[in-house]
């Protein structure tokens, strides 16, 4: 496995970040019951940086809903830090990601970053939190604390969001395709933030995404999920060592990456 | 605001740079002059009208034998509006204060809200002419009955935006607040209550003209002051301007009403950009 050298110091604890065990998901529909997700197991170690990729219905969302509680498992289970993932939850070992950043439209972007400190007896149970101006300035967005979500593009938007999941200083960032809504220019330049983000905070992060290239040129491990039922068809280390810049996209071994993911993808 | 990033170019939406701004000030005051344009020339060819024709006073009066009686007779409309106006005034606070306590409680209770909701909707079906005389009935002739048919009139609108406001809360936005674990009771709060503000600022915008129309009527079932008593009055007496006069009396108090509501819309919902529905 790869890892970013130096930023992980609690990977030697041994416990896994997440851990998922034989989980399925069956949800009841008017055709009959879907298997969201049948028998997938997997480990997240601390500080990785691991996308789940697939195409829609392979139950990738799914998986990250059960982590983050907002969704219940039909079968097998969901362990963040060692804790069930509701208990994770009141403890804010995770931030969650939207693919819209949802932010309250009557408060500002410092408002909006500080929501997650005024609800849910915050400081009963997480005992560390970031400062939400330091948190601004590490996504770029200073000078803008007290601008309204109308004012901002789309990008900036999903910066404050991300802000926000961090502000309770979690052990886990999940994120449900948070770029997938932003062109392309835009969604490379929030891949580099994240990149660094990641480096500075030394954050575990659970990626979400249908993009080829965003999962190889974020993560430090690949999942490669298939649809019908939902299931973990291959887990791809990612060779290629951080720090990472836009450059390595044009790289023959990026290429190559990209490639052999895609072969994986089209092989149902 | 400081612009300090790269990203300046797409930081501030285009409304919102000052040269814009002063072109949608341009813009907004041109629709009220030509309203107000348009008003004189109605009133000019009105009073064009009556004089060229000579309709008598007692039919239609000129915009000036209306202006007239405002004047000659302006202690006799104040003194017949403020009871319309408390009347009115209480009657929108009980009508609306009562239909945002019951739309919290039915958001709350499901089970509350599938018994009372359909029996609201039902008694909103009956024509309030045919309620106000009940409301005399039971009420007697003084004030009461008047706030109860104002109340009556504003409760409805406001009950059914409430509700829906309430639960038309964004579905990602609650989710948040699950992984946030924040309780009900905030979730109510920090946005239930504040996402629903758009819904009843609409629901009291329309309550504002109704509530004074629910006032008034009841004033004509059975009362010895107040606007309804002076149209009655009028009419009989055959003082057309003075009917006419009362009649602009509760416009501008409607009006007036809507203004204040439109300006604490203004000062609350700050947020929605696109909120002038009138």
């Amino acid at each position: 496995m790869v890892l970013p050298g130096g930023l992980v110091d609690n990977k030697s604890t041994g416990q896994a970040a997440v851990e998922v065990e034989g989980l399925s998901v069956r949800f009841a529909t008017e055709g009959g019951t879907v298997n969201a997700l049948q028998q997938v197991s997997l480990k997240v170690a601390k500080g990785d940086f691991v996308s789940l990729l697939g195409p829609s219905g392979c139950g990738k969302s799914t998986l990250l809903r059960v982590v983050a509680d907002l969704l219940q498992p039909s079968e097998g289970q969901v362990k963040v830090l060692g804790d069930l993932p509701a208990v994770a939850r009141v403890r804010r070992e995770f931030g969650f990601v939207f693919q819209e950043a949802s932010l309250l439209p009557w408060r500002s972007a410092l408002e909006n970053v500080r929501l997650p400190m005024e609800v849910g007896k915050f400081s009963k149970h997480r005992a560390t939190s970031r400062k939400p101006e330091e948190l601004l300035e590490l996504v770029g967005l200073s000078g803008f604390e007290k601008a309204y979500p109308r004012q901002l593009s789309g990008g900036m938007r999903q910066r404050v969001a991300i802000a926000r999941a961090l502000v309770a200083n979690p052990t886990v960032l999940l994120m449900d395709e948070p770029f997938g809504a932003l062109d392309e220019i835009q969604r490379d330049r929030l891949n580099v933030e994240l990149l660094k983000i990641w480096q500075k905070t030394g954050i575990t992060i659970l990626f979400v995404t249908h993009s080829i290239a965003e999962a190889a040129f974020l993560s430090s491990r690949v999942v490669v999920m298939s649809p019908r039922p939902g299931r973990i068809k291959e887990v791809i280390d990612v060779p290629l060592p951080y720090p990472r810049n836009l450059e390595l996209k044009d790289e023959p071994r990026f290429g190559q990456l990209t490639g052999r993911l895609r072969q994986l993808l089209a092989h149902e | 605001m400081p612009v300090k990033s790269s990203e300046s170019e797409d930081v501030l939406t285009q409304n919102v740079s000052p040269g814009n701004v002063r072109l949608k000030r341009k813009n907004r005051a041109r629709p009220a002059i030509v309203a107000i344009l348009g008003a004189i020339g109605v009133l000019a060819v009105w009073q064009a009208i009556i004089v060229g024709l000579k309709v008598p006073e007692y039919l239609v009066p000129a915009p000036t034998a209306v202006w007239g009686s405002l004047t000659t007779d302006f202690a006799l409309l104040m003194q017949n509006a403020w009871p319309t106006l408390v009347e009115s005034v209480v009657g929108f606070l009980l009508g609306n204060g009562i239909a945002v306590g019951l739309a919290i409680i039915f958001v709350h209770n499901k089970t509350l809200e599938q018994i009372f909701y359909p029996m609201a909707v039902v008694v909103r079906t009956i024509p309030i002419v045919a309620i106000a005389p009940i409301l005399v009935l039971l009420l007697g002739s003084g004030l009461a009955p008047k706030v109860a048919i104002a109340a009556l009139i504003s409760f409805f609108p406001t009950l059914v935006n409430m509700v829906r406001g309430l639960e038309s809360v964004d579905k990602q936005a609650l989710e948040l607040m699950h992984v946030l674990s924040a309780s009900k009771t905030e979730v109510f709060f920090k946005l239930r209550l504040i996402s629903s503000l758009p819904y009843l600022f609409a629901a009291l915008k329309i309550s504002t003209g109704a509530c004074v129309v629910g006032a008034i009527v009841a004033e004509w079932i059975g009362s010895d002051s107040g606007l309804g008593v002076l149209v009655v009055n009028a009419t009989y007496q055959f003082r057309t301007p003075l009917l006419y006069a009362t009649m602009v009396v509760a416009s501008v108090m409607a009006l007036v009403f809507f203004a204040l509501i439109v300006l604490l819309e203004r000062l609350i919902v700050r947020w929605e950009t696109e909120s002038e529905t009138v």
